[in-house]
């Protein structure tokens, strides 16, 4: 019967070493920071068309309210094509006009609505993380779909705000209309 | 509100550490402060292409639904593992509230949950990764080969009662579901080594961990354990005699060599495949209460499991096969068992249903032999059987995130009692984000075990007369429970979370001649957090068992009565961890074996200085009261205790 603990143990050895086994480091990674890493990687790709443009500054408006909003704060001070962002934590979703980036969280669908609505050509870029609110009218969001994090692009939404997202980010990200 | 909603809702109040705490609760994996930071500034160097690639932790549907199930849950965490200090799988069920451990020797454990403390306890189910840990030949788990690498359990799931039909037989009383870490959890070489006084003498292990090609990790590990050992107990708190020398060294000390690997291949978006397995060679002593009472067990045993999954929004599939071989040999007996087991699983949504359905098939064969000096025999002493199952469950909405209605049911067909079923009813009634309350109703099978069967006892050559004498009943039907249960959990306020269940079960043998066995009880959990440093929790059980035998009430006294559980968790300095766990159980009446039996008061006390991330240290010290006393007999063993006992340990882990 040893003869059946030699074959497994074989069979566990071979498996083991299959060719091309590398060691990295670790590869399963906290969903927000990857979301805010795609976030600071997509505002690379995207040109606003007034307003701040000369101010060397790009303002993401946030709330303070869940974890994705907490870790977009990280980006404070960090440089994007030689613009620098600013947080701005807002108290409500009225409190928009110096925004370049409104972090849109969680809502019913008839507050996002109303949310959406107050924007119209402000040229603020919307972003949220939850799935189907690209579909609802947020510019840039980014759901995960098995176990990754997606680009979404409602590129309707963005015409009406009056941005424009460079080749490389729509080739890669799901376009959806209204 | 659906759980994530919920979940955010009480992220907007609560500061980083809270919200870690209160994953732990749900749970759902939660990570330190400066590793997410760590990670953000990896992750904001990476091309877009990059982070097109990566995974990301989710919980599972499993752990987010934790808050939300309508059934006696307790999660035990890798955090909960590492701070209690324990280093047999066993002892960790001295936290969980409801579930009673009593140490037979330094091997041999009793663990139940709402039934008798004996070590053939036969109606709780056992999985490590979905491998079946139950032995059906004598019913109960053989705890002490029962190891892991144990840094690479994630969460032991523990579900008082019978659980559901997505449980198969056997799992009457209560479940204990072992998941260890998906290989991409585990991409580090982690070295670990510790010596002392305790259960343990010594143990020491290593893991490589990594990534092979794109989407696919692995990793394998080796570990070696020798387990210390007990003392004997006075004759009134043991079954030994007197001729063993209350306090000296008990022959229960043992050895165990383990090794096994993991791998996770993700082989499309939606599809992955996981193999695992693990070899062990394992020898163990005990005492046998008549000759010859040092006894020596040599087990052996691998396994492999297969599973695969595919899952999209609406729908998810499983399909896992196992092997398990084990092979047993002591001194009396001796045998040997291959296990083959396919079991598929469909789950699928539809707009107020989630629709479950599975079918199962497990083949099982035995090679047994009575040895010269033994004279447990079974009859016929080799022997295969077929297990066919198959479940369906339907979960719906009944009114929008605030009423949920299970139904479902168990259908099975073994050899010996043919056709079973174990049909059950669940609600649950989401009041708000902070509180649930559900209830259920279940019908579950506990299927007579090999021994119950086929066991004879022979005491000279079988082939004379009078030599054999048969006390198994190959006619002999299955048990039944009617369990009802009620729960409610709340989050009282954002740093005090109560879960309560309540539980009536009757058992019930298909013919009606052993008569009708009643338990019921309660038990209460609480949790609260003063601050980002220091959690503690509680729990207090109260269990009653009555038996009716022939018109006549007793109280069945094999369960502990009271039982109380307090864990204090203190980070007292950024490096350094105080983390205490007191037990207390009221002890089992055994007025004929041991009437000297006392109730059990434990406290073991830990210090942990982990001074960078890759090197952790531990002191424990176990027993601190040092009440050397027996906890669980056993008729055809004599028990020992262990003394207060001291274990550091040393864990590095590198790249």
């Amino acid at each position: 019967m040893n003869n059946r603990i030699r074959i497994l143990s074989l069979l566990l050895v071979s498996l083991y070493l299959l060719p091309g086994s590398t060691y990295s480091a670790p590869q399963a990674y906290e969903e927000y920071a990857v979301k805010t890493a795609f976030l600071y990687r997509s505002l690379h790709y995207v040109e606003w068309n007034t307003k701040n443009t000369d101010t060397n500054l790009i303002v993401i408006c946030t709330t303070n309210s869940d974890k994705f909003s907490k870790t977009i704060q990280s980006l404070h001070d960090r440089i994007v094509n030689s613009r620098t962002i600013s947080l701005q934590i807002i108290a409500s979703h009225d409190d928009i006009n110096e925004c370049d980036v409104l972090y849109v969280p969680m809502q019913k669908k008839a507050k996002l609505r109303k949310i959406l609505s107050n924007l119209e050509n402000k040229n603020i870029l919307t972003i949220s993380d939850r799935r189907g609110f690209a579909k609802n009218g947020i510019i840039l969001n980014f759901p995960v779909d098995n176990q990754k994090v997606v680009i979404e692009i409602n590129i309707d939404a963005a015409n009406k705000q009056n941005l424009r997202f460079s080749a490389k980010l729509l080739r890669i990200a799901k376009i959806v209309g209204n | 509100m659906r759980p994530y909603l919920a979940f955010y809702a009480l992220k907007s109040r609560l500061n980083h550490f809270l919200t870690c705490f209160l994953i732990i609760l749900l749970p759902l994996p939660c990570q330190s402060d400066d590793s997410a930071q760590q990670q953000l500034s990896e992750l904001l160097h990476m091309d877009i292409n990059e982070l097109m690639d990566l995974k990301v932790t989710l919980p599972s549907r499993n752990e987010e639904r934790q808050f939300d199930s309508a059934a006696a849950v307790y999660v035990i965490t890798q955090e909960d593992i590492r701070r209690s200090g324990v280093t047999k799988i066993p002892e960790l069920f001295r936290m969980v509230p409801g579930m009673h451990v009593g140490q037979i020797d330094n091997n041999t454990w009793a663990v139940s949950s709402r039934s008798d403390l004996t070590r053939l306890n036969n109606s709780m189910l056992v999985l490590l990764d979905g491998r079946t840990l139950y032995n059906p030949l004598f019913g109960g788990v053989y705890w002490d080969v029962q190891d892991t690498f144990i840094q690479d359990i994630e969460r032991i799931e523990i579900i008082r009662g019978p659980g559901g039909t997505l449980w198969g037989a056997n799992a009457v009383d209560g479940i204990i579901n072992i998941v260890s870490k998906s290989a991409n959890k585990t991409d580090l070489t982690t070295l670990y080594g510790g010596y002392g006084t305790a259960d343990q003498k010594y143990e020491a292990g290593i893991r490589f961990g990594g990534q092979f090609k794109k989407s696919s990790h692995g990793r394998i590990y080796a570990k070696k354990t020798k387990s210390d050992q007990g003392v004997y107990l006075d004759p009134d708190q043991s079954t030994n005699d007197g001729s063993l020398q209350p306090g000296s060294d008990a022959f229960d000390d043992g050895t165990q060599d383990q090794a096994g690997f993991r791998v996770d291949m993700g082989l499309n978006t939606n599809s992955y495949l996981t193999v695992q397995g693990d070899v062990y060679n394992a020898e163990y002593h005990n005492i046998r209460i008549s000759q010859p009472q040092e006894n020596t067990v040599d087990a052996k045993g691998g396994n492999i499991v297969v599973n695969w999954n595919q899952q999209s929004a609406k729908s998810s599939i499983n399909l896992k096969f196992f092997y398990d071989y084990t092979k047993r040999l002591d001194l009396v007996f001796e045998e040997q068992r291959d296990i083959y087991d396919l079991d598929f699983q469909h789950s699928r949504t539809f707009e107020r249903h989630i629709l479950t359905w599975g079918l199962g098939y497990r083949h099982t064969s035995d090679d047994t032999m009575k040895t010269d000096t033994g004279v447990f025999s079974l009859n016929p002493s080799s022997l295969s059987d077929d297990l066919y199952s198959a479940f369906i469950q339907d979960q719906i909405e009944l009114s929008k995130e605030l009423l949920f209605l299970t139904i479902g049911s168990k259908f099975e067909h073994n050899d010996y009692t043919g056709e079973e079923y174990q049909p059950t009813i669940r609600l649950l009634w989401k009041h708000n984000n902070q509180t649930t309350m559900w209830g259920s109703i279940t019908r579950a099978v506990r299927t007579p075990t090999r021994a119950e069967l086929h066991a004879e006892l022979v005491f000279c050559d079988p082939n004379t007369p009078g030599c054999v004498l048969p006390v198994g009943d190959p006619d002999k039907t299955s048990e039944y429970v009617i369990a009802s249960e009620i729960g409610f959990r709340s989050q009282l306020t954002v740093n005090t979370l109560l879960d309560l269940a309540l539980f009536n079960n009757n058992y019930h043998d298909t013919d009606e001649t052993e008569g009708k066995t009643n338990t019921h009880g309660f038990e209460i959990l609480t949790k609260y957090i003063f601050d980002k440093n220091w959690r503690i929790e509680g729990s207090y059980t109260y269990h009653h068992g009555e038996r009716l035998d022939n018109g006549v009430e007793e109280n069945n006294n094999a369960i502990p009565k009271n039982s109380f559980h307090f864990r204090s968790f203190w980070n007292f300095h950024r490096q350094w961890e105080f983390d205490a766990l007191l037990y207390y159980a009221t002890h089992i009446d055994a007025p004929v074996l041991a009437p000297g039996l006392k109730d059990i008061r434990r406290l073991d006390l830990r210090v942990g200085w982990n001074p960078n991330k890759s090197l952790r240290t531990s002191l424990s010290i176990t027993n601190v009261f040092d009440h050397i006393q027996g906890e669980a007999l056993e008729q055809q063993r004599i028990n020992t205790a262990t003394g207060r006992g001291i274990f550091f340990s040393v864990e590095y882990s590198f790249n």
